[in-house]
């Protein structure tokens, strides 16, 4: 099985055997810290991975990506804060247990679920991708197109508080998109005579700008330049350990919220947060001891955690198969296949079949690098980063950002696009808009423009072609279905407020 | 009776303004060999869509139960901080990376609340230097050119 020989390659390879741990060590750490995404730190370190070999850039980026959804819930726990989105389900019952003295323990449990939620992720993932892939194989122009338009919608209508916004977040980031030479017709589009938009705009800089610079300017809204002091109770021995009777009663939540994290990832757009509140909604109504839930329970916070990292692996799926990102991080390792001249689609299969297997088996072993550094180490980890005073980390967060965004092309006209977007970004997150739709969209919006213009030239009547092809039109009506629902629950909820 | 200008209004006017200066730029764009609006449709969707959208939006603030007044920018910090990297970006052009960043270190960290006069000078000499092993030496990057003049390079002599 080309999964045992990836493994075989991971683990005879010292240099991706580091990388794969220098990951889980960034990914948890930047994780952990307040207002720093893993959206973030992957954009500042996605320059830097130019320079290494394909296989060791993805990897690394990959288990970044993981760990980082696992560090989300250190800082969820200790300071009330989630490092991630996702990490604010945890957050609800995490930073309860931290103010009984049992952070430790909720740490464990925490390190645990993810763990577990990862690995059922990637097995689903691994033994589900080649059926997906085959199938992808048969899908024509009108099928991807609508898949494409599915996605869009989704993405506009799930992500965020607003169906509005979410929306506009997506066309505006179609018609950014659109700025450059147009591949089919060659004529330029929206440049505003910029000789250096003509290649379009770059991928990496937006990104920085977006998650990096965006953020910095939102915590220069809100911050102080102080560090995050919290007194907690300490905690004593008992509270420290974790025995085996206190989670046998979090292995059903577990599995059974790794299973709706593996299916929401497989979901473009959806990703972490939506699959670790659903999964605590599920367990609340699901648990015994549902009043317990809010309180502190251990259950409240295995549940979240295993969905929240059980999304990781599958949303690689349609990332791989069709080049539809399932999540912001996954839009960001488009960047990295295709600087690496890899194209990603359901060729890729044909064509990478060795890089790809082994990529999941790089992902298989980050998850056992950030089990074990989690488990004995982040309660370290939250001790020194709750030391670091904003006022020191967010400037040198920015210049870093400045110089990642050179890094790209040694240009300064990226910086300048880096500073643009931070702008955008920042204004984003003040109006309730979504960055993540806006890059998921510009991603791609590239890829559905080529498939509907291709479907019209195969077409001999017009744009019915989307209509009499069962699974195009099968696509388009889980797109219009999925925005009618959304709408229908926007309503439900104003008339019961 | 007092107008409040709500929040919620901003986004709205901004969505049609987007909307239609991608609807008027897209009308410009070049048709093809055949006379086809291919290249046009996309944008022209997008740029629609927008205006579509900003009007519900107009609407649905006008229709609000609630009145959001809320302060649209209650601190000028992140104001200062986009001056400064344009400031930075600006000097980074014309006098390099090294003394441009040398320059905005202190601004940056002195904008975050850090006042020490140590730390600051500390960190117009450190910040630099560690950028420049890092990336300049360490990763071979090769780093911007000035236009008017880098004293960085002066002391290296090239």
């Amino acid at each position: 099985m080309e999964i045992i020989q990836g493994l075989t390659t991971v683990l005879t390879s010292p240099m991706l055997m580091g990388w794969i741990l220098a990951g889980a060590i960034t990914g948890m750490v930047v994780g952990a810290i307040p207002g720093l995404t893993t959206a973030a730190a992957i954009a500042m370190v996605l320059p830097l991975t130019f320079f290494m070999e394909p296989l060791a850039a993805l990897s690394f980026l990959y288990v970044i990506g993981k760990s980082g959804r696992y560090g989300g819930s250190i800082a969820a726990i200790l300071f009330n804060t989630p490092g991630t989105a996702a990490a604010a389900a945890t957050q609800i019952d995490g930073h309860q247990l931290a103010l009984q003295g049992k952070a430790s323990k909720a740490m464990k449990v925490a390190t645990i679920s993810s763990v577990i939620g990862d690995f059922i992720g990637d097995i689903i993932l691994i033994l589900a991708i080649g059926f997906i892939a085959s199938i992808a194989l048969r899908l024509g122009p009108p099928e991807l197109f609508s898949i494409y338009f599915a996605a869009f919608i989704l993405i506009g209508t799930v992500v965020g508080k607003s169906i509005i916004r979410g929306l506009a977040s997506a066309f505006v980031g179609i018609l950014v998109s659109m700025v450059g030479i147009d591949p089919i017709s060659a004529k330029e589009r929206l440049t505003f005579g910029l000789m250096e938009l003509t290649g379009g705009v770059s991928l990496v800089p937006l990104m920085i700008g977006l998650f990096v610079l965006g953020e910095v300017l939102s915590q220069a809204e809100q911050c102080t330049s102080g560090s995050k002091n919290q007194d907690m109770p300490p905690n004593t021995r008992d509270n420290h350990l974790l025995t085996w009777s206190e989670y046998r009663s979090c292995v059903p939540h577990v599995l059974r919220s790794s299973l709706i994290g593996a299916v929401i990832g497989m979901l473009p757009g959806l990703g972490s947060s939506i699959a670790a509140f659903i999964a605590y909604g599920v367990g609340k109504q699901r648990a015994k001891n549902s009043d317990q839930w809010g309180k502190g329970a251990l259950e409240g916070v295995a549940a979240p955690e295993a969905a929240n990292n059980a999304v990781s692996g599958p949303s690689m799926a349609p990332l791989l198969t069709l080049g539809i990102p399932g999540s912001t991080i996954g839009a960001m390792l488009i960047g990295v296949f295709l600087i690496h001249g890899i194209t990603i689609g359901p060729t890729l299969f044909i064509t990478s079949s060795e890089l790809v297997y082994t990529l999941f088996a790089c992902g298989l072993v980050g998850i056992v690098f950030y089990g074990l550094l989690g488990y004995f180490g982040a309660a370290k980890v939250g001790q020194l980063i709750q030391k670091i005073p904003a006022g020191l980390m967010y400037p040198l967060i920015l210049l870093t950002a400045f110089i990642a965004a050179y890094l790209f092309r040694g240009s300064l006209f990226d910086v300048v696009v880096m500073i643009v977007f931070g702008v955008v970004g920042w204004l984003m997150r003040k109006f309730d808009f979504s960055p993540a739709a806006f890059v998921i969209s510009f991603v791609l919006a590239g890829g559905a423009e080529e498939t509907f213009r291709q479907s019209l030239r195969l077409s001999e009547h017009g744009m019915l072609i989307f209509f009499t092809r069962p699974l195009a039109l099968a696509f388009l009506v889980i797109g219009l279905f999925g925005l009618a629902y959304r709408i229908r629950g926007f309503f439900r909820d104003r008339s019961a407020s | 009776m007092k107008y409040v200008l709500q929040k919620d209004y901003i986004p709205a006017a901004a969505l049609v303004a987007m909307g239609a200066a991608g609807v008027w730029t897209s009308l410009h764009i070049e048709l093809d060999s055949l006379e086809g609006w291919g290249a046009r449709v996309f944008p022209i969707f997008a740029s629609v869509a927008l205006c579509a959208l900003g009007v519900l939006e107009f609407l649905k603030t006008s229709f609000a139960f609630e009145v959001n007044d809320e302060k649209v920018f209650p601190s000028l910090r992140p104001w200062f901080i986009i001056g400064l990297t344009l400031a930075y970006i600006w000097m980074v052009a014309r006098f390099g990376y090294h003394l441009s960043t040398a320059l905005i270190s202190p601004a940056i960290f002195a904008t975050f609340g850090i006042r020490s006069p140590i730390f600051l000078f500390a960190s117009a000499v450190l910040v630099p230097f560690f950028f420049h092993v890092l990336f300049f030496e360490l990763l071979g990057i090769f780093p911007p050119i000035a236009k008017w003049f880098d004293p960085f390079v002066m002391v290296r002599g090239y």
